[in-house]
């Protein structure tokens, strides 16, 4: 990483104790031997891009998650790099400190417009200021293409994990555009976004679903906006609220198969639902369940 | 805020016991020989003793510190085959009795074995040298150094060593900016107890240096002088200058502590 000027800001920020917040900024191009005026220069600069105004003779102790993290991002930023590598840069941060952190990050990304690679368990808050999106698996990576790709067709099950598809539903066969799925029988595979031939064939084949793609009928979630194009009966097993203000309902099909679906009512157990499923929210990739 | 229970009352007792057990003979040290510290610091004979003792000493935790301090960095950090064996290796000094030290520095470095005919034809004496002294204390005490700072590298966050080299620093730049004022204190928090454990060191002495040539004289060093007072003049008189002795040693070592900040 020395030689190949990468800016690197790790998950817990990894500031030198030792030093102050100005120190630390500075000590890139210190040893670079960048010159005192210059490097003042860039410190101002950096203060200035990252909100650090007051922080500069602070220890790193005294600081919060939030300008720990800027302190880092200036000190990385500091040597000029080619490119920025962030590790879970959101995973130590309160919610109000995430948004902030993410409108940093985007305004870095629009002013310096250096390449910024990110690395996170948990995507969905970074999502909106991604370019590009990789799935890393034993070793593997794996481009998804574009964020809207990468959500609409994420082609791998343990990709799909983290872009919000909690359903997977066997393939059984595939005839022409003609799927035999697991829970619902039959599908037309010309009704989804994404075309199988992309796929890996030594691995099975899964029907992807958002919780949010599978609607309780009569219990509608503004059902406008979610086209039925593929309906199915069930008995509810119970159901909860979730964080985006809707009831999730677990289902259990007619061939034992569950499906996660929302509602916008308690659905209660036993419950018998008719399920609407909104096949542009549907994904077939492939993978192994478990 | 923790509860006061039964344990901890037990526990208290247990842990009163050990901390009287410490503190009771000194107490009684101080009682017999206190009267007679001033008198046995003003024993010109016996201030050289101490002198030759605090620099053996001194010698030993600047060795321990230069050597140990990059074998704590490797041990801590990385890990090799036969690691278990260096590890077994830097704990062996603690094991052996230090009398056995002693004849094993004799053997090795003075002696018609090992380096003795070379260090010898270079004109470097090790029996009853202030060298040989502070050879024979150091192998007894940098061990201390050694454990204490490994410790302290393996709390220090490995990734300000990666952030550093990332920023372009070298691993030497890497080590003495990011790594070594990190654990300042523990290093000199290990040197200091190596120094109090070399201070304290007679067993290897009596054979490596029972006398050190210190300019013209032949000194005793410190706990040697006192072995040679209670032989030859009685518990009483080897009270005073224990008393005297522990009071320099344990004065300086207080001292450093204060001065690192308390508790640690």
């Amino acid at each position: 990483m020395e030689e190949r000027n990468i800016g690197y800001v790790p998950q817990n920020y990894g500031l030198f104790p030792n030093m102050s917040v100005r120190a630390n900024i500075e000590f890139g191009i210190k040893v670079r031997g960048v010159p005192r005026q210059e490097r003042e220069r860039r410190v101002r600069e950096l203060v200035r891009l990252l909100g650090l105004e007051g922080l500069l003779d602070r220890r790193s102790q005294e600081l919060s998650a939030g300008q720990q993290q800027r302190v880092a991002l200036a000190r990385a930023l500091a040597i000029r790099p080619k490119l920025l590598l962030l590790d879970e840069p959101l995973s130590n941060l309160d919610p109000k400190s995430v948004r902030q952190s993410i409108s940093y990050l985007r305004g870095l990304v629009d002013e310096l417009s250096i390449g910024s690679l990110v690395v996170s368990h948990e995507i969905s808050s970074l999502l909106e200021v991604a370019d590009a999106v990789f799935f890393m698996e034993s070793g593997k990576l794996y481009s998804l293409g574009s964020a809207e790709e990468a959500l609409r067709n994420p082609r791998y099950l343990s990709a799909a994990r983290y872009l919000g598809f909690e359903t997977f539903l066997k393939v059984l066969r595939i005839d022409g555009n003609e799927a035999i799925v697991e829970g619902l029988g039959s599908v037309d595979l010309s009704l989804l976004g994404n075309r199988p031939a992309r796929l890996d064939s030594s691995l099975a084949l899964y029907l992807a679903l958002r919780p949010m793609g599978v609607v309780v009928e009569d219990a509608g979630v503004g059902l406008d906006a979610v086209r039925c194009h593929l309906s199915v009966e069930g008995t509810a097993q119970g159901s909860y609220m979730w964080i985006e203000g809707m009831w999730r309902v677990r289902v259990r099909l007619p061939d034992g198969a569950e499906v996660l679906a929302v509602a916008s009512r308690r659905v209660k157990a036993r419950e018998a639902v008719t399920l609407c499923i909104d096949t542009n929210k549907v994904a077939l990739v492939a993978g192994e369940r478990f | 805020m923790r509860r006061f229970t039964a344990l901890v009352a037990l526990f208290s007792i247990a842990g009163g016991l050990v901390l009287l057990f410490f503190s009771y003979p000194i107490a009684v040290l101080f009682l017999v020989g206190g009267r007679g510290l001033i008198e046995a610091l003003k024993v010109p004979a016996f201030v050289l003793a101490l002198l030759v003792t605090l620099i053996t000493s001194t010698v030993a935790a600047a060795a321990s510190v230069v050597f140990g301090v990059p074998l704590a960095y490797i041990l801590a950090r990385h890990s090799f085959r036969l690691k278990g064996v260096i590890e077994a290796l830097v704990d062996v000094p603690i094991a052996i009795p230090h009398i056995i030290v002693g004849v094993m520095i004799v053997l090795a470095f003075a002696s018609y074995y090992g380096l003795g005919p070379l260090l010898a034809a270079h004109g470097i004496k090790i029996v009853d040298t202030l060298i040989g002294a502070a050879l024979a204390v150091t192998y007894v005490s940098a061990t201390y150094t050694i454990r204490v700072v490994q410790s302290a590298v393996q709390m220090l966050d490995p990734e300000l060593e990666v952030v550093a080299m990332s920023l372009g620093a070298s691993r030497l730049r890497t080590f003495f900016s990011v790594v070594l004022p990190n654990i300042g204190r523990s290093v000199a928090s290990g040197a200091l107890t190596s120094w109090a454990r070399a201070a304290s060191e007679a067993g290897a002495l009596f054979i490596v240096a029972y006398e050190v040539r210190f300019g013209h004289q032949l000194v005793y060093p410190a706990p040697v002088a006192i072995y040679e007072a209670y032989v030859g003049l009685g518990v009483i008189s080897a009270a005073k200058f224990s008393a005297a002795m522990l009071v320099v040693v344990l004065g300086i070592f207080l001292a450093a502590r204060l001065l690192l900040g308390g508790h640690r």
